[in-house]
């Protein structure tokens, strides 16, 4: 067990750097003030994550509390479980167990194949159990806040929330192995991913559909509440009946008696059981897909390819690099393309129903809208670049630039190209999949309000230079200190801190642009001025940044090498 | 043309990973680079083209500083590194045309040379094919293809034969004796000895950092008084260091 425990820890410290800090040559001093920094930004991070979860979840249990039916949250509450496992899990178990370039290091060890098994799944284990803290914890704590269910219950939660990843990992780990006995399974990696993206896709905007149902948080009239909380039952009925599981996790919601404890605790037991059918079937058949297996090749011809050559801007050149290189990953375009994507679809698929199923307010909504888009009224402007910076936090194209590069980031300062001219090629994608998503939106916000041109080209200019300042502080914060050693493309794409901390640096951001929120609601201020306070005051910054690179020059990119 | 003066590298407090070296590599010749694991010959070449930091001294590429002139500098060089994956989601070609544009070279004239070193390394019929499906061998190619590609007057290469197969490495060593004789400066670290012997102008010798020997195959051997073969001279000199 000792062999066991000690490979996961390497398996875990190996496949994920969120969690271990590598050791770095530097001053003991420095890295003790790293550590302290990193351990404040983390926490500031968990607080707002899990504040937003929990404080969400005790909101709805809350009013649904008023009219007795915080019982409607079960099936919610279980799948809120079962979903993070997927999301997380599955695809952490086919990266570990069966697409990591690490087995090189494991097939020469006297190791049996449980022993490896083992260890790959404690450390998945462990990963979603991490995950698990940001989203499902705070939303246990919020809902046993504000409905109170009882003892047992919480111990009915503590065991689904250590049945269900087990359960994931292992079922998905027997379905996957089963098939890698049939087909070459890395060879289907990229249709894996297209499936796992496009069920991720179909619950995110599912369970934002189903959120949206419950409407305003604070209700004045319980009576007002009957068609949400009918929306409620129906979605969790539905939802019952696709995930049959929550008929075990509704005891840990719901004060059934004994059975809150037994439901959960069979739930375990079956956890448990799946373990050890995985845990058998890997000994008999894991030990072939540990063995890599060659993709086999495009039969070449022999014939002499005919090709051109066609000269860029070398700033044009690193872009074009850049979208070659993350569209023909499907790793990178799943983790890095699609969730900037997902926020706009999540956000508009959350408020599109609230608006369409309430009778009273859609038409209020036409009256509304336009009037917001006056001149006069500075916070407008204020709200549409904050609300665009929000939704841009998730774009983290930069935040992994260099990382992407692996071990061969080096060789960009090989090119006799400018710091700046290497920021700029490398930047320019993040700026363009924000730019995609977001001046579309305000285009046809505005269309639909009815607003003057110069008010949307004030927006567009605002959110532009957020979107500057957003992709230059996350391509430093890689450039300064990226994490070139890593052994698959999850870990660059979505496995490492410095993703954490460029989201805090975002939603810092996001928060600053709030700020100007406060002249322009004290003081009454119009649109154009507070546009031009905002120019000059995000200018100013971004202008910062640009004498940063040039005074620190290709010391910028010290620590690749 | 190289200079190296005066040189140290430090890694975390007092590691002098490479210190206080002092060299000049000629226009015109082949400089190998020797030394056993950790002697600080990559060091070395990763300061010459930029990748590492100098921690003291200077080094000049045909005149220009790396530390203060990089830029000009790092047009004068080409540099082939020890390992090859590079880009392998690019296919070779638009790895060439990368390199082409990063260096400004005329599409015409570069696709000149291409054909002549792809043609020579064997590799015209798999340009179009993504890097990643190439073996060691043949991204090693592309590389040193690249490299020829903007024609630097200063060729660095980080162990050029790994990997290659019999008839490659010969064209490869042809390459860069023709690529000397034009007036260009070949500096290339390995550990294959024989390669060393046979194809460098000079050696430099280096161990633990410092350098124990710079000039002709012939003049360690005047030195040693002994007519070993280089393997063991240079055994005898490393171990005596």
């Amino acid at each position: 067990m000792h062999k066991v425990l000690e490979l996961s820890k390497i398996v875990l410290k190996n496949s994920s750097n969120i969690l271990v800090s590598s050791k770095k040559k530097g001053r003991r001093q420095n890295k003790k003030a790293g550590r302290i920094f990193a351990i404040i930004g983390f926490t500031v991070l968990y607080v707002y994550l899990a504040g937003i979860m929990g404080f969400s979840v005790y909101s709805i249990t809350h009013s649904l509390a008023e009219v007795g039916e915080t019982n409607l949250l079960s099936p919610i509450l279980g799948l809120i479980v079962v979903i993070t496992s997927l999301f997380f899990g599955v695809f952490m178990m086919f990266s570990t167990f069966f697409t990591s370039s690490d087995n090189h290091l494991w097939l020469p060890l006297p190791l049996k194949v449980e022993e490896i098994f083992t260890a790959r799944f404690i450390s998945t284990f462990f990963y979603i159990i991490v995950i698990q803290f940001v989203f499902v914890l705070p939303s246990f704590i919020g809902f046993n806040l504000a409905a109170g269910p009882g003892i047992l219950t919480y111990f009915g939660q503590f065991f689904i929330f250590i049945a269900i990843p087990i359960i994931v990992i292992s079922l998905s780990f027997i379905v996957i192995l089963m098939l890698s006995r049939i087909i070459n399974i890395r060879k289907y990696f990229t249709i894996f991913q297209v499936v796992s993206a496009i069920l991720m896709f179909t619950t995110a905007i599912g369970i934002s559909l189903i959120s949206s149902f419950g409407g305003p948080i604070i209700i004045e009239n319980a009576d007002d509440f009957g068609p949400i909380v009918e929306a409620i039952r129906g979605a969790g009925n539905g939802l019952s009946w696709a995930f049959f599981i929550t008929f075990f996790t509704d005891g840990a919601f719901i004060n059934l008696g004994y059975k809150s404890l037994l439901l959960p605790f069979l739930l375990l037991l079956f956890a448990g059981l799946t373990f050890y059918v995985a845990y058998l079937l890997a000994g008999k058949y894991y030990h072939a897909s540990l063995f890599s297996i060659d993709i086999k090749k495009k039969k070449r011809t022999k014939e002499r390819s005919t090709f051109k050559v066609i000269k860029h801007n070398p700033v044009w050149a690193l872009f074009s690099n850049e979208v070659k290189t993350i569209l023909r990953s499907p790793t990178f375009v799943f983790n890095l393309l699609l969730p900037p994507l997902l926020v706009p679809l999540i956000t508009i698929g959350s408020a599109l129903p609230a608006i369409l199923t309430d009778t009273e307010m859609a038409p209020n909504v036409t009256v509304l809208i336009p009037s917001l888009f006056d001149p006069s009224l500075g916070f407008m402007f204020v709200a549409i670049v904050g609300a665009s910076s929000f939704i841009s936090m998730m774009n983290l194209i930069s935040a992994t630039t260099f990382t992407r590069e692996g071990s061969n980031a080096q060789l960009l300062k090989i090119y006799p190209l400018a710091t700046r001219q290497i920021i700029y090629g490398k930047m320019l994608l993040g700026i363009f999949v924000n730019t995609l998503i977001i001046v579309p939106l305000i285009i046809v916000l505005a269309i639909i309000a009815g607003a003057q041109f110069y008010l949307v080209l004030m927006y567009i200019v605002g959110f532009s230079l957020v979107n500057l300042l957003m992709n230059y502080s996350s391509i430093i914060l890689d450039a300064r200190s990226p994490l070139l050693n890593w052994t698959n493309e999850i870990e660059a794409a979505k496995n490492n801190k410095n993703i954490l901390i460029a989201m805090g640096v975002n939603f810092l951001i996001t928060g600053f642009v709030f700020v100007f929120l406060v002249p322009a609601i004290l003081l009454a201020l119009p649109t154009w001025l507070i546009f031009i306070m905002f120019v000059i005051v995000f200018s100013i910054i971004i202008g910062l940044f640009e004498l940063y690179i040039t005074k620190v020059g290709p010391r910028l990119f010290k620590k690749i090498q | 043309m190289i200079e190296i003066k005066n040189t140290t590298k430090v890694f975390g407090k007092n590691f002098k990973a490479v210190d206080n070296l002092n060299l000049d590599i000629k226009a015109g010749e082949i400089f190998g680079f020797l030394g056993p694991n950790g002697a600080g010959k990559t060091t070395t070449i990763k300061m010459i083209t930029g990748i590492t930091e100098i921690s003291a001294g200077e080094i000049l590429v045909d005149g220009f500083s790396i530390a203060k002139d990089p830029i000009r500098a790092k047009e004068k060089l080409g540099f082939v590194p020890d390992d090859p994956n590079v880009l392998l989601r690019l296919s070779g070609i638009e790895y060439l045309n990368f390199i082409a544009s990063v260096y400004g070279v005329n599409p015409l004239l570069a696709k000149e040379r291409i054909d002549k070193y792809a043609n020579l390394f064997s590799l015209e019929a798999d340009l179009q094919d993504k890097i990643q499906s190439f073996s060691h061998g043949m991204r090693q190619k592309l590389l040193v293809i690249g490299v020829l590609l903007h024609q630097p007057s200063n060729l660095i290469l980080d162990e050029p034969m790994t990997g290659l197969d019999p008839q490659s490495a010969f064209n490869l060593k042809k390459v860069m004796r023709e690529y000397a004789n034009e007036g260009n400066t070949v500096l290339f670290s390995t550990h294959v000895l024989e390669v060393a012997e046979k194809l460098c102008d000079r050696i430099g010798v280096i161990n633990k950092g410092k350098l124990l020997f710079v000039g002709t195959i012939e003049e360690l051997r005047a030195q040693t008084k002994s007519e070993q073969s280089l393997e063991d001279l240079f055994l005898e000199l490393t171990s005596n260091a």
